[in-house]
């Protein structure tokens, strides 16, 4: 450190810039970051956010909800396995719905559930539909940004069948559209109105959330015929784009990380090859190579810290002045974990350098030897 | 009594027919107090005698003892604590760190060697009034002007309070009046302190100002005492 810190002091503007550049992938690392964990949200809020650890689906649809069909009565066969503490029964359809007599579209999922169980949603204004005339739904509140009021009617298209909205609930989002919540009862005449849709299924439903202990998972799919078990996590990640999505970003990520361990590792070989000369007469002087090796890592870990922690204030400055359209949200321990491994890229990077430090002969100090 | 002690020291450079032999067989002993001058033309072995003196090269064959010490076969650590604790450096101007002011080139030193301590501390800045630099303890190296560099330079040397003191070159980038003082500092600092000294230099004027000259030529030493150098130089 006694080097480290004089140096900085001395070469400010040098070590400035080379912060800089720290702080501007960092930040790039934290924006990705923001930007996949908004994705991921806006895609899958709605199961993110759901009190069900297990979610069962119909035997071979790759736990696709929109695939799904089950009977009723499964959920009651989830209910009587050992280890199972909850389920609910869910319906999913994907519909354009208009507002009144405007022409604007609005794309939304409908999640049917059953208003008393644990899958019913936080209301935020307004009530829920549980005891409301058929038809009563419950909204996310981004449709406000179309202008939807409480008491405003929803046209489904093409059916031409009315809603009425009666709450507003926050947070819930999936397939990146906003969720539309209603009872299992309204959402068969929508999702099924074709006679003979549901196939030989009686009362048929999408799929059961399932509050139980993970042993419990094998012992469903052994009791309940035609059943798949999924964990919430593994559901999330089998939506429509979610992991192509992912992939993508992480992807991003996974370079932005590599560029960062080459810049700084030349940047710091560079510096090492000009100070040869010095790190020789230090030498000489009797510095050891481990005394100059922890210096040269005091100074990259200093250096990569601040840069790192201007870029974290730099991204929650930007993520205040986000819209609320752009899916972009940031997660506290996500971001701290990019940087700490933003850091051991660093420290990864002066290895080279350390190699350097470690080959100088003392000897050079004292000019050529003749 | 002597500190510094080399003895039937050879270096060979290379290896079969590219073999170049820099010092050959050289025998030197230098006492405490004693200021020593090594005086050669270029390619004549003397950097290679201040190197093997300075713990910084190990002889091909032969002893270098110092205080007592061998210095044969120790590895790279264990030489670096001997240059740590033994020996002080006076290179060429060039060699004070960029980024260090003059207070911090010495207590560099002290915290090579341990903590940097209140006496640490007092130490640096006596050794630096001591050579008139009281009114630069602050200022970086380039803001020096080359006589005080060198003068820093041994400051820096006698820090860790070696035994021996090796200088390379002293007053190659000085003129003459600067030169001079600084070889009259480091001759004062000899006799004040009771260190051994070995300065090599290609200047002939300043001869009159050590103890012993030794004149070197293809790695062979040729004694002379200082008196009769000086009066070569004056003559």
């Amino acid at each position: 450190m006694f080097l480290a810190v004089r140096e900085f002091r001395h070469a400010r503007l040098r070590y400035i810039l080379i912060g800089a550049i720290i702080a501007l992938i960092a930040w790039l690392v934290f924006l990705l970051s923001g930007l996949a964990t908004g994705l991921a949200t806006d895609n899958g809020a709605s199961l993110m956010n759901m009190e069900a650890d297990h979610l069962v689906f119909q035997a071979d649809v790759r736990f696709f909800l929109h695939r799904s069909i089950l009977p009723e009565e499964a959920v009651e066969a989830v209910r009587a396995v050992p280890g199972v503490t909850a389920a609910a029964p869910l319906g999913h359809l994907t519909v354009t719905v208009t507002r009144g007599e405007e022409d604007e579209k609005i794309d939304a999922t409908i999640l049917a559930i059953d208003p008393n169980s644990f899958l019913a949603p936080r209301i935020v204004e307004g009530q829920t539909f549980a005891g409301q005339p058929a038809a009563s739904v419950v909204v996310n509140d981004s449709f406000k940004r179309h202008g939807v009021r409480l008491g405003d009617r929803l046209m489904v298209s093409p059916s031409g069948t009315v809603l009425t909205v009666v709450g507003f609930t926050t947070g819930q989002t999936y397939n990146h559209l906003p969720v539309i919540f209603m009872d299992i009862p309204t959402w068969r005449e929508l999702k099924f109105a074709a006679p003979g849709s549901a196939g030989s299924v009686v009362d048929p439903i999408s799929a059961v959330a399932v509050q139980m202990d993970e042993s419990a998972a094998a012992r469903v799919e052994q009791d309940v015929p035609g059943v798949e078990v999924a964990t919430r996590q593994v559901a999330l990640e089998n939506l429509p784009g979610y992991r192509e999505e992912m992939g993508t970003i992480t992807l991003m990520l996974a370079f932005l990380f590599v560029i960062a361990a080459f810049v700084l590792a030349v940047f710091f070989y560079i510096l090492t090859l000009q100070k040869t000369n010095q790190f020789g007469v230090l030498k000489a002087l009797g510095a050891t190579t481990s005394f100059l090796a922890r210096d040269l890592i005091a100074q990259v870990i200093l250096l990569t810290l601040l840069g790192v922690a201007a870029a974290a204030g730099l991204t929650y400055v930007v993520a205040a002045m986000i819209p609320p359209e752009i899916p972009f949200s940031l997660d506290s321990r996500l971001i701290l974990t990019y940087a700490v491994v933003l850091v051991g890229v660093g420290l990864l990077g002066t290895l080279l350098s350390l190699r350097r430090i470690a080959k100088i002969d003392p000897l050079i100090a004292i000019g050529r030897v003749d | 009594m002597t500190t510094l002690l080399l003895d039937n020291v050879t270096k060979i450079y290379g290896q079969g027919e590219y073999a170049v032999t820099a010092l050959d067989g050289v025998s030197l002993s230098v006492s405490a107090g004693e200021l020593v001058a090594v005086v050669g033309p270029s390619g004549s072995g003397k950097t290679t005698l201040l190197a093997i003196a300075g713990a910084l090269l190990q002889p091909t064959r032969g002893r270098v003892v110092l205080k007592g010490q061998e210095l044969t076969g120790l590895n790279a650590a264990a030489l670096a604590r001997i240059r740590l604790e033994h020996i002080g450096f006076v290179l060429q101007t060039s060699n004070l760190v960029p980024y260090l002011t003059a207070r911090d080139q010495l207590l560099l030193v002290a915290r090579l060697a341990g903590r940097i301590d209140a006496a640490a501390r007092k130490r640096a800045d006596d050794l630096l009034r001591e050579l008139g630099l009281g009114h630069r303890l602050d200022h970086y190296p380039e803001a020096l002007s080359g006589g005080e560099r060198q003068r820093v330079a041994i400051a820096r040397a006698l820090m860790n309070d070696p035994d021996v003191l090796l200088a390379d070159e002293p007053t190659s980038s000085l003129d003459s009046v600067r030169g001079r003082e600084v070889v009259e500092m480091l001759a004062r600092e000899v006799k004040e302190r009771n260190k051994a000294a070995v300065m090599v230099t290609h200047d002939e004027r300043m001869l009159d100002l050590v103890d012993r000259v030794i004149r070197i030529a293809d790695g062979r030493l040729s004694h002379a005492n200082a008196a009769a150098a000086s009066r070569a130089a004056a003559g």
